[in-house]
């Protein structure tokens, strides 16, 4: 049993939670600091929040099948026998240590943003530019600089579309990962400060990392048996 | 404010840190007001600074205010300025703050600290953008961008109706929370090098050096008083230590014995009247010793004597 649509939507899901901290606070700006014409139509609004998700969406499909395409080559290269088989299980097993992470029982896992800081660095000013967002499609380039953030879960989840072995399986694998987080956003941009407080109760993010460990342990055992 | 302690502030680079200096950048990059969230000694003026530094207001003033720092009564001519003769010893016109600040970032530090009378002023300052005076009936308009900061409880004083729940929500739009030094995996071994070597820069004398068993006690200590005891203590082994190494054996007993926690109290700015603090001690004492006076007297490290002779002076008893 491999980490499939399922598994990339529950992690999307419950993985928004501990990004809350700073994905929570970047949605707050991006809200509070749309035109007041804008803020006060729930309607215009949630579309702009909408596009500043469909923009992460479309950046994390893109890196999602990059991802894939790139796990695809290095299963023909080195293993074509057990590669598949062999990424499969280091994908379930960085699934097990993103959930230790959410619950905040594996910290050292955040570590790994720093692969992403040169990218951020050279997108962060492109991203300046576009703000204070006014239209629509500055809000949706907006969200695609986004998507790029350091992210230890983003990049967890990179590493199991990596073993989906191809672009469209890779690229399925974060959109549905992105779908997954778009819950926690949206009500982050529309109830900003009250939502961040329960996304930062640490009883409430050691449950969804205790699921997101299940899940994988689940995946474990079966695919122990197979 | 020097150089070393400019510098000293922003270093870090664990994720918890770089993850909210990356979320501070976008909300530099508009006029979002902004509120620092976090525990005293985290850095929060230097994150407001960076705010300033990374916005496009960089070019106008920064101007900081300490809240806790103010005396009731100067709070609002310090805020929004006076006249001329507005009242007993105003000997000259004064701008104020705002005004200081016009065009650049306002940075009110310590914020749940205000009075009331102070805390409707702003909240009319933070609606309109106008403001008055002292002693004056021209309305003035400003254009300034408000980081506000806090290490107290907001909500909580909102409940006991010390701080206004309209300012709260004014301020409160995008809350960012500031990690405390503990909490930043690895920071504590790059501060206590990068500050030790800012610092022996500063004093002229050759750093002192850590050894392992020294650092590992550094960085599994809580620090409550986060990077500013962190500079302090830097600073006395840099001074008492010059060019040596640094064993446990030199660090204070509260970080050198695991476990043992140092009673910490810090004076608040405006002073306190220390028999209120001794009666306020005594009554907790009593209540968590459950009306047990030696059980409360052993609490305090007194004798029941003592205690009841404090309680009677006090009327207490």
């Amino acid at each position: 049993m491999e980490i499939g649509g399922l598994g990339a939507l529950l992690m999307g899901l419950f993985g928004a939670l501990h990004c809350l901290g700073m994905c929570g606070s970047i949605m707050g700006v991006l809200t509070m600091s749309l035109p007041e014409s804008i803020r006060r139509r729930p309607a215009t609004l949630a579309a702009y929040l909408l596009w500043y998700s469909t923009g992460r969406l479309i950046s994390y499909s893109l890196a999602g099948g990059l991802a894939g395409a790139f796990g695809g080559g290095l299963l023909l290269a080195v293993t074509p026998q057990y590669g598949h088989r062999l990424l499969s299980l280091a994908a379930t097993l960085v699934m097990l240590a993103a959930g230790f992470h959410l619950a905040g029982w594996f910290p050292g896992l955040a570590q790994v943003e720093k692969a992403g800081a040169p990218i951020w660095r050279r997108l962060e000013p492109l991203g300046r530019r576009l703000l204070p967002v006014s239209r629509p499609w500055q809000a949706l380039l907006y969200g695609m600089v986004w998507g790029w953030l350091p992210c230890g879960l983003v990049y967890s989840a990179l590493f199991i579309a990596l073993a989906q072995g191809d672009f469209t399986g890779g690229m399925l694998f974060m959109l549905l990962f992105g779908l997954g987080t778009l819950p926690s956003m949206l009500l982050t941009g529309v109830f900003a400060e009250r939502f961040m407080r329960v996304a930062r109760n640490s009883r409430v993010r050691m449950y969804a990392g205790a699921l997101l460990i299940a899940l994988a342990l689940l995946m474990l055992y079966y695919s122990s048996r197979t | 404010m020097n150089r070393t302690s400019d510098n000293s502030r922003l270093l870090g680079e664990s994720p918890e840190f770089t993850a909210l200096l990356r979320s501070l950048q976008v909300a530099a990059a508009t006029d979002v007001t902004v509120l620092l969230l976090g525990e005293s000694g985290t850095g929060k003026e230097r994150l407001a600074r960076f705010i300033h530094a990374h916005s496009r207001r960089r070019e106008a003033p920064f101007v900081a205010i300490n809240c806790a720092a103010l005396p009731d009564g100067l709070a609002e001519s310090e805020l929004f300025g006076h006249r001329k003769g507005a009242f007993t010893g105003a000997s000259g016109d004064n701008p104020g703050r705002i005004a200081a600040a016009q065009g650049g970032t306002l940075f009110l530090d310590e914020v749940a600290e205000m009075s009331l009378p102070v805390q409707s002023k702003l909240l009319r300052f933070l609606e309109s953008g106008e403001y008055q005076r002292v002693g004056d009936t021209l309305c003035r308009q400003s254009d300034v961008r408000i980081v506000a900061a806090t290490h107290a409880d907001l909500p909580a004083l909102v409940e006991e109706g010390r701080f206004r729940q309209d300012l709260y929500y004014r301020l409160n739009v995008v809350p960012f929370q500031v990690p405390p030094l503990r909490a930043r995996q690895g920071d504590v071994r790059r501060l206590v090098k990068a500050l030790t070597r800012q610092l022996a820069d500063h004093h002229g004398l050759p750093a002192p050096r850590y050894d392992r068993e020294a650092l590992e006690l550094l960085e599994n200590y809580h620090w409550p008083g986060n990077i500013r005891e962190l500079r302090n203590l830097c600073e006395r082994l840099l001074i008492l230590f010059p060019g040596k190494t640094i064993h446990p054996g030199n660090l204070p007993p509260e970080i050198r014995i695991p476990g043992r926690s140092r009673w910490r109290f810090v004076l608040p700015e405006g002073g306190l009247r220390l028999e209120e603090v001794e009666q306020e001690l005594l009554l907790q004492a009593l209540q968590q010793a459950g009306g047990n006076q030696s059980r409360a007297a052993r609490l305090l490290g007194m004798s029941r004597y003592a205690f009841i002779y404090r309680l009677k002076k006090y009327a207490l008893l």
